[in-house]
């Protein structure tokens, strides 16, 4: 009995090794090309977030904006929809924290609570253009969305040159913001912030919501074949543009808590690649917040050893995006092979 | 007496799909100058068997003859060219397109198609083809514009101009009036004696009866018998047809063919109103008509069987009526509430529901289990407090209604989308009736079951109209119509025409109706 | 006197520059559109030009500044990632929406690796020459006219010529129309004898090379300098145009001189603005556009065509809609 059952569990987890090894083959092959060293570069990449509590932390933080990342796209993901503008609701989430940590004063407490809600409500707006457009207009989000990024981008250069510049950096970006809009440490030293609790419970919020609820189950009947849905009965002309606009929130939320957080101010180009980093990890747990969480973690160790690598052997940072694309495409390609079902 | 060869002769084919055997080796011969009846129940095997016969499936094992010759069909484009047509009954046309347009797709090939178009001369070649089939198209419309009988023709078309010898025909009255009947009828009449073989795939005994030289039925994959039509009789066709699984006596589906008289079912007349319409049209953005001021009442107790040929309407009817549409004027009262402007959730509070007629893309969403689906529309009253599903519940439900429709699935967890399109169809019947409405809405629910199954609905709608419940049936078989509707009114460019009660049903006044010819 | 001569000279420029910037935006959706006819929705244009721009730069770089071994070298890499996105879509039938995205990340994260690696990080940016213009003999000495529209490079000429081709063969021959109804209906192509899979590889394949080639030409038109910001949105852009271009070649052409005309009119207002002495953060200007895609897309909803069967994957033996 636990034979047969293990024999499954094996034979359903070939075509996922295969492409784990065939993913790590091609990126140790451009390390190979590039001259450097695949095996030491290998063991830098996987161990390098447990070196220390630092770059441990680092992890962590890593993984709180991931988390939140892929958790935007894969809201509106359940019904079919691409919010490839996560990136721009990020930033203007970021922006919104931000402009509330520099301008406003407040009580420590409520002056947080204000700038997370700030971040929350700007990246809703962000996304709610786009919303009205594929509602109304019927434009493909995908474009719309891109579209706020660029717009976006820029927003977060002219707020970073303007009244709260910081004059003393070469890069744009903003002086930190007062002590009471920051976000408290779970940690003083080496810090780490308190926005990994909120990543996990947004998660863990988002997961009862979609199982277990009525509107959860309408997201899901959305799905691919909206039509079906609407016939009977369910309003997709609100939930689809509805779905964008939580995302859109989501990641203003995960924008508001790396300001708070981590960074206490706005720089020009804090998104880094986590927008594309966390778009694959949503598309590779087939939007399921059951298996974001630990594809996230395990990007985020991927991403602090490939920074690591950087620093101390000039590999370039676009290893972690590559070999995560390429793990996606070799689990989408096995999976569809049908030959792994014997 | 020559004897003649078969032109095609199919040999031991075996094919299986997943663990469904669809074809448990058929051997067939098929010959030029006859009309070949392929009589059998949907999902007997005869669709399959001919898809391979045309190149669209492979055989698992069995050989294919053409003229003689052993060959392995590769694809359609090489059935043509060894003279084998088929048209199917979605039919294989660029909407877009003009007919013309849709008849030159593949035939022209290599650098010569890189001159500049000059569709001349193949309109000369086909307007010789329509004159000697007697079958007329425009040639200069888009097929988007053309009815569903012309685009048929359109296809029928494609497979004459290419000079094909063997023509296969899906189910080609599903979308004809009586009358089209007729004259496709008469035209593959002229078209066989020039020499053309034709297979007509059917699962109506009148139509083989009215048109086929020689009948074959096939049921579960086997090659049941082939006979003369001339020397053999119905009871006996019926009975290979569905073997032992209905009794004969009680089916309704049969009732036509017993002598027993037909008062076995209770003539009670309908009760008090339930649903009533007024006046209710529907206009689209361009102004259009598509609804013309359709009326009529419904009562407890009856079923209104809505016939017509597919595309006048039928589907923004019901649309309308069940709320996915908003129309344009009129009032629709259900037990005397205004519900014409109400929400799709609310009229299946009060008792409405539907079974869209187009399984894939409204009968499921793909991406739920087939426990999740059989609830959909109902799915908030397994709610406690609104807000979080019952899941429990909705599982066990589920459970029964698998069980009593006998729907297939390896498990109620597995994707809708993964069922095959008669179970698709099982679980839309399934969650309909189990909602218990009082009002049913209910477009083509049989389309595509096998007669077991289609059984089973039409008892069920019986037992919906012995409940009080009424029900709107729209269909394009008008066969099924005349059995179990107490009225049948049909509709013709978005009107509702006629309204005949069952004493006086005829087929061919209701022909004529759905024709367009006024005074029906 | 002066006034008009300035007018003058200013609109020369202006078209001058739109038929310089058209290119990217022309050759980019006319490989959208080619790709969409035969059914396969290719949403990874941007990350395809970023790839096609570092591809040539390198290549062009390593020859010595030999620009055709640069080309080919992006065409070669476009064939590559049309193949590949070919093999997932048309033949795995893998939604195209996802592998688009997901070849969108690769193709940039790959563009952006590929010059790290070869050139690393230095002070000062290599760069390569640029096209040297293509004089066409005697209409170039019309007055005005001439500099404007005769004094351009190889590409530009190129891809106008593409345009009128791709809209010749689509439309007014034999080809075109089986190549079209494979977009449409592939199931009534694939009965007819014309072969679903290759038709559909073709205009895949046809549409990255184009992508590639679009990004080649953004480093050898005007800077001769790689940037990871070098296609700036125009890939994403280029697919609006496709789409309110109704996936027709001429259109898709008219779409291009708008944006192209947005794009020129950006940079005249910043000269303008250096001359008369504005100071407005340059950010603003930069975003019109992106705005301007967002108005079109708007605006011409209700005109809306699509070949009926585009996004979709075709399955011979998939099961009928109503079997």
């Amino acid at each position: 009995m636990m034979g047969t059952q293990l024999i499954r569990l094996v034979k359903a987890s070939i075509p996922y090794v295969f492409s784990v090894s065939l993913a790590f083959g091609i990126a140790g092959l451009i390390l190979y090309l590039g001259g450097y060293d695949v095996v030491s570069s290998y063991r830098t990449i996987l161990t390098a977030s447990f070196w220390n509590f630092n770059s441990f932390f680092l992890t962590l933080t890593k993984f709180s904006t991931l988390l939140t990342m892929s958790l935007a796209f894969s809201i509106p993901y359940i019904s079919r929809k691409f919010n490839i503008g996560v990136e721009g609701q990020y930033l203007m989430g970021a922006l919104g924290a931000a402009l509330v940590g520099l301008a406003m004063s407040a009580p420590a407490g409520i002056h947080v609570v204000i700038s997370l809600m700030a971040g929350v409500a700007l990246g809703s707006l962000w996304a709610s253009l786009p919303a009205f457009l594929m509602a109304r207009y019927n434009v493909n989000e995908v474009i719309s969305t891109i579209m706020m990024n660029f717009i976006a981008r820029y927003s977060v250069i002219v707020f970073a040159m303007s009244l709260w510049r910081d004059v003393a950096s070469g890069h744009p970006m903003t002086i930190p913001i007062s002590d009471t809009a920051a976000l408290p440490l779970l940690n003083p030293s080496p810090p780490l912030s308190s926005g990994i609790i909120f990543s996990l419970a947004i998660a863990a919020l988002l997961y009862f919501i979609v199982a277990l609820t009525v509107v959860g189950y309408e997201l899901r009947a959305t799905g691919t074949n909206p039509r079906a849905a609407e016939v009977f009965g369910v309003n997709t002309r609100l939930l689809m543009p509805l779905s964008l606009i939580i995302g859109g929130g989501i990641a203003g939320f995960g924008g508001a808590l790396d300001v708070t957080g981590y960074y206490h101010r706005l720089i020009d180009g804090m998104q880094s690649n986590y927008p594309s980093l966390g778009i694959l990890i949503a598309l590779l747990s087939k939007g399921k917040i059951t298996f974001i969480v630990p594809v996230a973690f395990f990007i985020s160790v991927i991403d602090v050893g490939t920074n690591a690598l950087q620093r101390i052997e000039r590999v370039p940072i676009e290893l972690v995006l590559i070999l995560e694309g390429l793990l996606l495409v070799f689990i989408l390609v096995s999976e569809s092979l049908r030959w792994w079902r014997k | 007496m020559v004897v003649v060869r078969p032109y095609v002769r199919l040999e031991n084919i075996y094919k299986r799909f997943g663990d469904v055997e669809a074809l448990k080796g058929v051997t067939l011969d098929i010959f030029t100058g006859q009309v070949l009846g392929l009589l059998g129940e949907n999902g007997a095997g005869k669709t399959t068997l001919m898809n391979v016969l045309f190149g669209l499936y492979k055989p698992d094992a069995g050989l294919i003859y053409v003229d003689g010759r052993v060959v392995r069909i590769k694809s359609p484009a090489h059935a043509i060219r060894l003279g084998i047509f088929m048209v199917h009954q979605h039919f294989k046309l660029v909407s877009n397109y003009t007919a013309l347009e849709n008849i030159a797709i593949g035939m022209s090939s290599g650098i010569k198609s890189l001159k500049p178009i000059d569709l001349a001369e193949l309109e000369e070649r086909i307007n010789k083809v329509m004159e000697a089939s007697g079958l007329y198209v425009n040639l200069r419309e888009k097929i988007r514009n053309l009815p569903l009988g012309v685009r048929q023709r359109v296809e029928i078309l494609k497979a004459l101009v290419r000079g094909v010898k063997i023509l296969i025909l899906d189910e080609p009255t599903t979308n004809l009036t009586p009358q089209e009947v007729d004259t496709l009828f008469n035209a593959l009449r002229n078209l066989v004696r020039t020499g053309l073989g034709v297979v007509f795939i059917t699962h109506k005994l009148h139509e083989v009866m009215a048109v086929a030289d020689e009948i074959a039925v096939l049921r579960s994959g086997v090659l049941l018998g082939r006979f003369k039509r001339s020397e053999v009789d119905q009871a006996t066709v019926i009975k290979l047809m569905v073997g032992e699984r209905i009794d004969l006596e009680k089916s309704i589906i049969f009732r036509g063919f017993r002598q027993v008289s037909t008062s076995a079912r209770a003539e009670n007349m309908p009760g008090p109103e339930l649903l009533r319409v007024e006046n209710l049209s529907l206009r689209d953005r361009l102004g259009t008509t598509i609804l013309d001021s359709i009326s009529f009442t419904l009562s407890r107790g009856e079923i209104l069987g809505i016939a017509g040929v597919s595309g006048n309407g039928q589907r923004e009817f019901v649309e309308v009526i069940f709320g996915v549409r908003k129309p344009t004027s009129g009032k629709i009262l259900l037990e005397g509430v205004d519900v014409t402007n109400s929400s799709i959730r609310d009229r299946i509070l009060m008792g409405m529901f539907y079974v869209p007629e187009d399984r894939l893309s409204e009968g499921i969403s793909p991406t739920l289990s087939v426990m999740e689906n059989l609830v959909l529309g109902i799915h908030f009253t397994y709610s406690t407090k609104k807000l979080l599903m019952d899941f429990k519940r909705v599982r066990s439900d589920a459970l029964q209604l698998i069980k009593k429709y006998e729907i297939k699935t390896p498990d109620m967890a597995t994707l809708a989308s993964k069922l095959s399109g008669g179970n698709i169809q099982k679980l839309m019947v399934a969650r309909a009736f189990h909602t218990k409405p009082k009002v049913l809405i209910a477009h083509n629910p049989t389309r595509g079951l096998d007669i077991a199954t289609t059984e089973r609905v039409l008892c069920e709608v019986l037992g919906l109209k012995s409940a009080g419940s009424g029900v709107i049936y729209v269909s394009e078989d008008l066969d099924e119509l005349m059995l179990i509707s107490d009225r049948i009114a049909v509709m013709y460019k978005g009107r509702l025409v006629g309204s005949l009660t069952r004493d006086r049903f005829d087929k061919y006044e209701i022909g004529k109706l759905m024709a367009g010819v006024a005074g029906g | 006197m002066t006034a008009s001569l300035d007018l003058a000279t200013l609109a020369v420029g202006y078209v001058r520059s739109v038929l310089i910037y058209i290119v990217p935006y022309l050759l980019t959706s006319l490989g959208i559109v080619i790709s969409g006819r035969s059914g396969i929705y290719n949403i990874s244009a941007e990350g395809v030009m970023l790839l096609g721009a570092s591809v040539t730069f390198l290549a062009t770089y390593f020859s010595s500044g030999n620009v055709l071994v640069g080309i080919s070298y992006a065409a070669l890499v476009g064939i590559l990632v049309g193949l590949a996105f070919g093999f997932l879509t048309i033949s795995l039938k893998l939604n195209q929406f996802v592998v688009g995205t997901t070849f969108f990340i690769l193709c940039s994260g790959f563009a952006n690796l590929l010059y790290k690696l070869f050139i690393g990080v230095t002070l000062t940016p290599p760069s390569i020459e640029t096209l040297r213009p293509l004089i066409i003999p005697v209409v170039s000495d019309i007055p005005y006219v001439g500099d404007a529209l005769f004094k351009h490079n190889l590409l530009v000429y190129l891809s106008f010529v593409f345009a009128a081709v791709s809209y010749y063969v689509l439309y007014k021959t034999h080809t075109g129309l089986n190549f079209r109804s494979v977009g449409e209906n592939p199931k009534a192509a694939d009965t007819l004898g014309i072969n679903v899979t290759l038709y559909r590889y073709v205009g895949t394949v046809t549409g990255t090379v184009l992508m590639s080639v679009s990004g080649s030409y953004l480093v050898l038109s005007t800077t001769g300098l790689y940037t990871e910001t070098i296609v700036l949105g125009r890939g994403w852009i280029s697919i609006g145009i496709a789409i309110f271009g109704k996936w027709h070649p001429l259109w898709s052409l008219a779409g291009s001189a708008l944006f192209a005309g947005v794009e020129a009119l950006v940079y005249l207002i910043q000269s303008l603005q250096s001359v008369l002495g504005i100071r407005t953060p340059p950010e603003f200007l930069l975003t019109l556009p992106f705005i301007a895609t967002l108005i079109v897309l708007a605006l011409v909803y209700k005109r809306a065509e699509l070949p009926q069967a585009i996004g979709r994957p075709y399955d011979r033996e998939a099961p009928e809609e109503y079997a």
